[in-house]
């Protein structure tokens, strides 16, 4: 049995073949040894793959593949990266599985790299692209917080529209330790550059605020 | 800098509603939501006594085709933070975050958002083992006890949901009974790893780097107790989003708006609905009726002032 029900095979792949432009590549590394999501992760990209033949998907065994890591900054596994159609990095990752209400970030994220169509308001692009240092931000989620996605897809639209801006979501339950490190007991919670940290879905502004705060 | 026929505050059951209804009435129509689309609803897993769904509805869902379906007749959505509403000759000026908005006529449906105890110990441990939000935040408390505070619809509701998660629930309820749908109180007594003291007040939250347990008060016997448990979730109830309001339009002791059965506000040319509105039950159903009328009201305003 699939992953996505009939119904929603149906919606998506109608949404796709309108809305779709350029390809999407998308790149994920499993992780044989220490994975709880990886065969459902495998399942979930080759079922969205299906959907439209604009959706190309590779995967890479983490461990045997440090130079592919490496070329994305994948510290970790299991970890997707996102890329455009020239092969050009978005800064999109997704660490564990886009699930649960994550599933329409992902979605979210294909048509926007596909498209080019963001939507972030005009003064967020403006504060954001100037921007010239790298940053980080991580956004833990669990996949039954509705609430997660607004702040994901937010840490993704930042990283698509500044390169030095990569936009991580962490799947809490399989990032247990990382989210223990970091003190993750609700969320959404947002850390950028690991020293910025604030809870919840916020308005676009204050979000951008925190950023350029951990960028002064 | 845009007009509008209709500027609707806040994204919840309220406005939508009342959105679909102005949309509609061929009113140009924006709605400004500060977070996501879907208000305190979609905090719940799911929702049972909508009327016309004989299948448990994600509220998420429902709040997503309540919103495309005002999209398809014309309705804007724009995410930003109102600050402020300023009165005009002619309609009013609403200044967000990032922008400034003129509208003829306005529908605030703010909502509310969970109070909190103001007990010792619950700032510091608000997203470090204290909660709002079961569904999102009950998977770290896997195999662990949790209290719950508060033992009305919600409190059950995400204990229920929490189950799926935790090893007990301790619940902390105020008053001498369980103040929830009936279904719901017999789901919740079924569970064998669930115990609940009634009657009893919260009176710390106790712990250095980590919640240790709670220390709890028989409001009877006046017997002070602590409890261990490693999470806090609080239901306590809700407190309306209406300080920017305040000096603009008429609101009761506690914040909540006052209309009359209208859902006129003391401001002409100001309607409002939902939770923020005084004695309105917090269900969605009548969230999104009591945006309804907002909406024919103001409809029905606007046309006679032409």
């Amino acid at each position: 049995m699939g992953l996505l029900e009939d119904k929603d095979k149906q919606f998506l792949k109608e949404k796709f073949s309108k809305e779709l432009d350029k390809k999407v590549k998308i790149v994920f590394f499993s992780n044989e040894l220490n994975c709880q999501y990886c065969k459902e992760i495998k399942m979930l990209l080759d079922e969205v793959k299906e959907l439209d033949d604009k959706i190309e998907v590779t995967e890479f065994n983490f461990h045997n593949s440090k130079d592919e890591a490496a070329k994305y900054g994948i510290e970790d596994s299991p970890a997707i990266a996102m890329l455009k159609e020239d092969g050009s990095d978005t800064g999109i990752r997704f660490y564990g599985i886009p699930s649960g209400y994550e599933f329409s970030t992902f979605i979210e994220d294909i048509i926007m790299i596909s498209t080019g169509k963001h939507q972030l308001s005009d003064k967020a692009v403006e504060e954001i692209k100037k921007i010239e240092k790298p940053v980080d931000i991580k956004v833990f989620v669990t996949p039954t917080c509705p609430y997660c996605p607004k702040a994901v897809f937010l840490a993704h639209q930042l990283a698509f529209i500044n390169k030095n801006i990569t936009g991580k979501m962490y799947e809490s339950m399989e990032y247990q330790e990382l989210a223990q490190k970091y003190n993750v007991y609700g969320v959404p919670k947002s850390i950028v550059n690991d020293s910025v940290e604030f809870e919840g879905a916020v308005p676009e502004k204050v979000y951008v605020k925190h950023v350029l705060e951990a960028v002064k | 800098m845009e007009k509008y026929d209709v500027i609707i505050i806040g994204g919840g059951p309220a406005g939508v509603a009342a959105s679909i209804y102005t949309a509609r009435g061929l009113l140009k129509t924006l709605v400004i939501e500060k977070t996501a689309v879907g208000g305190q609803i979609v905090l719940s897993d799911v929702i049972e006594n909508y009327p016309g769904f004989t299948k448990p509805l994600n509220p998420t869902d429902l709040l997503n085709d309540m919103q495309k379906q005002a999209e398809n007749f014309g309705v804007k959505f724009e995410f930003d933070e109102v600050k402020e509403i300023i009165k005009k000759d002619d309609g009013f000026l609403i200044k967000t975050d990032w922008d400034e908005y003129e509208a003829r006529g306005i529908i605030i449906a703010v909502g509310s958002s969970a109070k909190r105890t103001g007990v010792p110990g619950e700032e510091k441990f608000i997203g470090k083992g204290v909660a709002f939000c079961a569904t999102c935040d009950a998977p770290f408390f896997k195999d662990k006890d949790i209290a719950i505070i508060g033992a009305g619809n919600s409190g059950i509701q995400e204990g229920l949901f929490a189950l799926n998660f935790v090893r007990s629930i301790k619940y902390i309820e105020f008053l001498p009974k369980i103040n929830a749908e009936k279904i719901l109180q017999e789901r919740i007594k079924e569970k064998d790893n669930v115990e609940f003291f009634l009657n009893t007040q919260l009176m710390e939250i106790v712990g250095d780097n980590k919640i240790e347990g709670i220390r709890i008060k028989n409001r009877e016997s006046g017997e002070e107790k602590f409890i261990k448990v490693d999470g806090v979730f609080l239901f306590v109830g809700n407190a309306p989003n209406t300080n920017f309001l305040k000096g603009f339009i008429e609101l009761d002791e506690r914040g909540y708006i006052i209309t009359d059965y209208t859902k006129k506000t003391s401001v002409e040319g100001v309607y409002a609905a939902g939770d923020s509105v005084k004695n309105e039950y917090s269900q969605v159903v009548i969230a999104a009726g009591s945006g309804v009328t907002a909406a024919m009201s103001l409809i029905s305003y606007l046309e006679n002032k032409k």
